[in-house]
C-alpha cells in the first residue's frame, strides 16, 4: 500500500539514487545525447526534496506539486516529460490518500500516456517510454520490481534510437543504455519498493 | 578544464545580470528570472517576437533583442531547454497586444517547453504562435532535424517584419518561409567543456574531427581524420549544395565560439570562391559568431536563398548587439 509518507519516502530515496548515479546518467548523456541528464535531474529532484516537508491531504495533491517542481526545475525534455507524468499520476490518485497496487498500476499507466503523447514517441525508440510502457502494463503485485526494472534498462542499450537527441547518432546510438531510461528506473523501483 | 566562472550553477544568472548591467539602453530583466527583454518593455502594437533555448550559444539568443529582431529571450541552463514558466515570462514581456512568434529551435525538449508555454499564455488571454526551425542538414531524416545558426536569419527577418507592423498570421508566414529555405552544416575539430560536469561533449584524438555537428556539444554525425579546411567546406558544402539551388543567396560562416576570426575569414574565402564557382550570386554575407557552443572550435556555413521579400527585411535596421549590419 502506498501512504503519502511512503510516497514521500520514495522520492527522497530517488534523490539520494539520482544523486549517486549522477555521473552516470551525465555520461551516458554525454554518449548519445548532449551530457546534462544527471546534472537536470539533480537540480531538478534537489528542488523536490524542498517540497516535502510540508504536508499534503491526498497523493493527488502531493504528486501534482512534485509535477509542477520538475516542470519548473529540470528543464531540457526531461523536465515536461517527467513533470507530466506526474500531473496525471495526480489524477489518477485523486483524493486518495493511499493507492493499493492496482490503482498505482493504473497511474503509472497513465504517466506512461502522459509522456507519450508529450514526447510524441512509442515504445521501441531507446527512451523512457521503453521502461514505462512495459513496465506499467506487465508488472503484477510481489513481482521482483527491480530486476524487472533493470532488464527493461538493459534492453535499451541494443535499440537504435530514434527519438530525442540520441536519434542523431543514428547507428551509433547502439550500444549505450538511454539515461532517461536509467534515470525512470530509479524513480520506479524507489516508488516501487514503498508499494511492497 | 579551465573556465573563467563563479559558480557553475550560476553562470547564467550572472551572465544575464552582466548584459543588463552593461547595456541599460537595450537590455531590461523580468524580476527574478533568466529572462531579458527590451530595456523599454513591450511595443503596443508590435507582434511580439521570443526567441531562447539553452545558454552557451551567445551571442544568441539575447544578443538578437532590440529594435528589428526579438523582444524577449528566454535564457535556460547551458544546452538545456528553459522551462515553460520562464518562457511564459517572456511571452509576457514581449506581448504588445497584437500576438507574440515564438522562434523555436527543433529539439525535443525546446519544442515541449515552448508548446507548454503557448498554452499556459493562451489561458492568459495571449495570442501565441510559434514557428520550428529545422536547418541542420546533417541530420537525413527532415522532421529530425535540428535548428542551427540559421536560426538568426528566422530571427532578423521576422523581427523586421514585425517591426514594420505586420499581423501575427503575416510575421508567421516569413518566418516559416526563411526556415523552409535555409540550411546550415557543421564541424569541428576541438569539443566544448561543460562548465557543471567539467567533461568535454566529446573525445576527440589530436588527429581527428567531427563533421555535422549540432550546437549542445553532441558529438557529430561522422568522425573523420582532420583534413585541411579547403577540403572541409568541400564536404560540408557538398551537402547543402543537395539542397540549395545555384542563385542569389545569403551566406554566413558562423564560429562555434573557440574560433579565430582569422580561421572563420579563411574558412569564409574558400566558401565564397567555391560558391561563386558553383553559379551562387552571394547578395549577403555574414562572417562571426552567431550561434556558438560554448568554447567549440569549429565552425558552421548556412545558406538561405533570397528573394526582394527577404533581402528588403534582412538590410532592415535593427540595434540588437549580435547582428550589427
Amino acid at each position: 500500500m502506498l501512504t503519502i509518507d511512503g510516497f514521500k519516502q520514495a522520492l527522497r530515496h530517488t534523490q539520494t539514487e539520482i544523486e549517486s548515479q549522477k555521473d552516470t546518467l551525465t555520461d551516458l548523456d554525454r554518449a548519445i545525447g548532449d551530457g546534462d541528464h544527471g546534472i537536470n535531474m539533480s537540480r531538478g529532484f534537489e528542488a523536490v526534496l524542498s517540497i516535502l516537508d510540508e504536508d499534503y491531504d491526498s497523493l493527488g495533491a502531493l504528486s501534482k506539486k512534485v509535477g509542477m517542481t520538475l516542470m519548473s526545475k529540470v528543464g531540457g525534455a526531461a523536465g515536461p516529460l517527467y513533470g507530466s507524468a506526474f500531473v496525471k499520476i495526480a489524477a489518477a490518485f485523486g483524493d486518495a490518500k493511499e493507492a493499493d497496487f492496482a490503482l498505482v498500476k493504473e497511474a503509472l499507466l497513465e504517466g506512461t500516456n502522459s509522456i507519450k503523447a508529450r514526447g510524441k514517441s512509442e515504445a521501441g525508440q531507446k527512451t523512457m517510454v521503453d521502461v514505462w510502457e512495459p513496465f506499467a502494463l506487465n508488472v503484477d503485485e510481489g513481482d521482483n520490481y527491480d530486476s524487472q526494472l533493470n532488464e527493461l534498462v538493459q534492453k535499451t542499450e541494443d535499440m537504435i534510437a530514434t527519438k530525442g537527441r540520441a536519434s542523431y547518432f543514428g547507428e551509433n546510438s547502439r550500444g549505450t543504455i538511454d539515461p532517461g531510461a536509467l534515470s525512470s528506473s530509479i524513480l520506479l523501483s524507489a516508488l516501487m519498493k514503498e508499494v511492497g | 578544464m579551465k573556465k573563467l566562472i563563479g559558480e557553475a550553477s550560476e553562470l547564467v544568472s550572472q551572465m544575464v545580470e552582466g548584459m543588463v548591467h552593461a547595456h541599460p539602453e537595450l537590455y531590461g530583466r523580468v524580476d527574478g528570472v533568466n529572462v531579458i527583454c527590451r530595456a523599454d518593455g513591450a511595443k503596443s502594437g508590435k507582434v511580439g517576437l521570443v526567441s531562447g533555448g539553452g545558454s552557451g550559444h551567445e551571442p544568441a539568443h539575447a544578443g538578437y533583442v532590440g529594435d528589428g529582431m526579438l523582444d524577449a529571450a528566454v535564457c535556460g541552463e547551458v544546452f538545456t531547454s528553459p522551462t515553460p514558466d520562464m518562457v511564459l515570462e517572456g511571452i509576457k514581456a514581449a506581448d504588445g497586444g497584437n500576438g507574440v512568434l515564438l522562434v523555436v529551435k527543433n529539439y525535443s525538449g525546446d519544442v515541449m517547453n515552448f508548446e507548454l508555454a503557448a498554452e499556459l499564455a493562451e489561458g492568459d488571454g495571449i495570442k501565441v504562435d510559434h514557428v520550428v526551425v529545422a536547418d541542420d542538414v546533417a541530420i537525413s531524416n527532415k522532421e529530425d532535424r535540428r535548428g542551427v545558426a540559421g536560426t538568426v536569419f528566422v530571427h532578423k527577418i521576422a523581427g523586421a517584419a514585425a517591426a514594420s507592423g505586420k499581423s501575427l498570421e503575416e510575421v508567421k508566414a516569413i518566418a516559416e518561409k526563411v526556415a523552409s529555405h535555409v540550411r546550415s552544416m557543421g564541424m569541428a575539430v576541438e569539443p566544448c567543456y561543460m562548465p557543471v560536469s567539467g567533461k568535454p561533449g566529446f573525445d576527440l584524438n589530436e588527429d581527428e574531427m567531427e563533421i555535422g555537428i549540432g550546437i549542445h556539444g553532441e558529438r557529430g554525425v561522422e568522425r573523420k581524420p582532420v583534413s585541411d579546411v579547403d577540403a572541409i567546406v568541400d564536404d560540408l558544402l557538398g551537402h547543402l549544395q543537395k539542397e540549395v539551388e545555384p542563385g542569389e543567396v545569403a551566406v554566413m560562416v558562423n564560429g562555434m565560439g573557440g574560433t579565430p576570426l582569422s580561421e572563420l575569414y579563411v574558412t569564409y574565402h574558400f566558401v565564397a570562391q567555391k560558391l561563386e564557382a558553383a553559379g551562387y550570386k552571394l547578395k549577403r554575407k555574414y562572417v562571426g559568431n552567431y550561434m556558438t557552443s560554448l568554447e567549440m572550435h569549429g565552425f558552421s556555413i548556412t545558406l538561405l536563398p533570397l528573394d526582394d521579400e527577404m533581402t528588403a527585411y534582412l538590410d532592415a535596421p535593427s540595434s540588437a548587439l549580435g547582428f550589427k549590419l
